[in-house]
């Protein structure tokens, strides 16, 4: 817009915030207005590191993924930089125990469940933004309430010894429609009729409802406006400075480089971890997302 | 669409539902009051109606169960075969204590046992559930038809059917109002009914239920076996099915005969699917069923044939269904 545009209309819920020529602008300043307030890359203070809480180890799955082994330590938030379709998909999945892979081991807060259900790894603090939100992350049909249960429906607040509890429930969903300010008119109304950015506000609202554990986000970001891909990275930073860890998918190594603590790369199944001297080296890592030396 | 196009919408549908009748040589005034009469009308118009609701209610829940975990129970009408045969084979052996209940569970475990092929199939191996129901259909007619006209045929009849049931093994009827009997079948299958509403919405079990049945791979990354969750609401629902089937020998005909289900399991597909996604619409949609096929008979007494009415039905159900999709639409 700044390269093309000779005059820019900011609009914002509605109104008319400011109309003016493009000249003398920058992108910051442009940014604020769209958003409301000063956006600005956040100052990555180191992680406090802890324990291992995921442990990936020689997991192997067809020509998808050759051999990966990474760990993830309470206290960091971990980007994965790859071109899409290079295994990331099939990495989380792997990760979930939707998909099984051929080899491999994988350690979830000391406990190794690569044979355990996803019911267990739910149950031992693994969590989910997931990539494809009308297939995988929500029913559409159904009212955010009920949505916000999905995945922790057995556990308390949600229910007890298999009976449900609605009003619990119901303050759980309130709870989890506000941490990320999604517009909503009721709790009753489908979460299919909400925005794609509102539908993902609430669902990151419920991955990260109850701290602690290991998330996993496949582009957390993905179809929210600035002031959404600020609020969920971060909380995402919030979380693992609380003691949690986060491994984030996205494909726009920007993002990664402006809010994790560090990145490593998949390419063709295949993941490498940039030497310390490249660790923040866009064109190294750029290079290595491509599957060339770094 | 405005009022005035949805009124119009309704009475062409009422057209289409009775206009056959309108064919028929009988004048209006003869089947007019014979639709009545033959469903709600006294005496014998509710004895009917009554007689058709209970297998047609359980039926439905069987039915509705299996449709919320995304499956089609198109096997309801085999497996309630077989239920009624099996019951009939314990009910008829050399007594012995705990007959009653023991046939009762005989009838269950073989409407389960028969939907259990088609589950299988379908949840662990992708086998489409509706071509192996319509199969084991075949199966459960030609099994029980051989074993009515065989091993099983009382000697004496001229028909392809068992002896009647001593009169210990026959469930009494808790009422009687003129020639229309109220059995414990039917409060046990509005009890079924609203223990499902209970279950769906209080327990996590209903939860899964509904998840699977609506999405599928969001309820396995949340954690739910949906293929077990499949394979088990179809074995519930085969059993349901072959409860309906032993109500229909121990409360309604006391005996087993060849064919005996006529047609009620494929009905309680209507009866389900007319609910849509509420328990509680069950009772209706059987009444409706019920009542439409009392008058079918009825009607076919004084000369229409039953395929009019079947035709009447469909168009009604079709007017049924369109309200209440509508209804569903709105939530969206």
């Amino acid at each position: 817009m700044l390269e093309g545009c000779d005059e820019v209309t900011v609009l914002r819920g509605g109104k008319l915030i400011e109309s003016r020529p493009v000249a003398g602008l920058t992108a910051p300043q442009l940014a604020e207005a769209i958003v409301g307030r000063s956006v600005e890359a956040p100052e990555l203070t180191p992680p406090n590191l802890g324990e291992e809480s995921l442990v990936v180890e020689n997991l192997t799955l067809g020509h998808s993924l050759r051999d990966v082994s990474f760990s993830l330590r309470a206290g960091e938030l971990v980007g994965l930089a790859g071109v899409d379709g290079n295994g990331q998909r099939e990495l989380l999945r792997s990760i979930m125990g939707v998909l099984r892979p051929d080899r491999g081991t994988i350690r979830l807060q000391g406990l190794n469940v690569t044979k355990a259900s996803t019911r267990a790894r739910l149950g031992a603090g693994l969590r989910l933004i997931a990539e494809d939100r009308y297939q995988e992350a929500m029913i559409a049909s159904w009212p955010l309430v009920e949505n916000a249960a999905l995945g922790q429906h057995l556990r308390p607040p949600f229910a007890r010894n298999g009976r449900r509890d609605l009003s619990a429930t119901r303050v759980a969903a309130q709870a989890m429609a506000e941490r990320f300010r999604t517009k909503f008119v009721s709790l009753d109304q489908p979460i299919g009729g909400l925005s794609g950015g509102n539908q993902q506000r609430f669902i990151a609202g419920r991955a990260l409802a109850d701290g602690g554990g290991v998330v996993l986000a496949f582009q957390p970001a993905r179809g929210l406006d600035l002031a959404g891909i600020d609020d969920v990275y971060g909380a995402l930073r919030a979380h693992t400075r609380a003691g949690g860890c986060a491994l984030v998918v996205s494909f726009d190594l920007d993002e990664l480089l402006a809010h994790c603590d560090r990145i490593i790369t998949i390419s063709h199944g295949e993941l490498r971890v940039p030497a310390p001297e490249q660790a923040r080296d866009r064109e190294a890592i750029g290079r290595m997302m491509l599957g060339e030396e770094a | 669409m405005s009022g005035r196009a949805r009124l119009a919408l309704v009475l062409v549908v009422v057209a289409l539902a009775l206009g056959p009748l309108f064919l028929t040589p009988v004048p209006p005034s003869e089947w007019a009051p014979e639709l009545w009469g033959s469903s709600f009308g006294e005496p014998r118009g509710w004895a009917l109606t009554l007689r058709e609701l209970t297998p047609l209610l359980i039926g439905g829940v069987a039915v509705w169960l299996a449709l919320r975990a995304g499956l089609f129970n198109i096997g309801a009408e085999g497996q309630m075969l077989v239920g009624a045969c099996a019951t009939g084979a314990v009910a008829l052996a050399p007594a012995f204590p705990g007959q009653l209940p023991l046939a009762i569970g005989a009838g269950v475990l073989a409407g389960a046992l028969w939907a259990l092929p088609a589950g299988a199939l379908r949840t662990f191996r992708g086998g489409h559930e509706v071509i192996s129901c319509i199969m084991l259909n075949q199966l459960a007619f030609l099994l029980t038809g051989w074993l009515v006209k065989g091993p099983m045929k009382d000697p004496n009849a001229g028909g392809a059917t068992t002896k009647m049931l001593d009169e210990s093994l026959r469930w009494a009827p808790i009422a009687k109002f003129g020639r229309a009997e109220l059995d414990w079948a039917l409060p046990l299958g509005l009890a079924l009914m609203a223990g499902l509403w209970y279950w769906r919405k209080h327990r996590v079990g209903g939860y899964e239920l509904e998840a699977v049945g609506t999405n599928a791979t969001a309820a396995r990354f949340a954690g739910i076996p949906a293929e077990m969750v499949q394979f088990r609401a179809f074995a519930m629902s085969g059993g349901l099915a072959g409860l309906a089937g032993a109500l229909l020998v121990v409360a309604d005909q006391n005996r087993f005969y060849d064919g005996m289900t006529s047609g009620k399991g494929f009905d309680s597909l209507g009866v389900a699917l007319l609910a849509g996604a509420n328990p509680l619409a069950l009772a209706p949609s059987a009444l409706l069923f019920a009542a439409f096929n009392a008058a079918t008979t009825g009607m076919n007494q004084i000369g229409i044939p039953k395929g009019l009415s079947g035709l009447m039905l469909g168009g009604l159900i079709l007017l049924f269904a369109s309200a209440s999709q509508r209804k569903d639409n709105a939530h969206e």
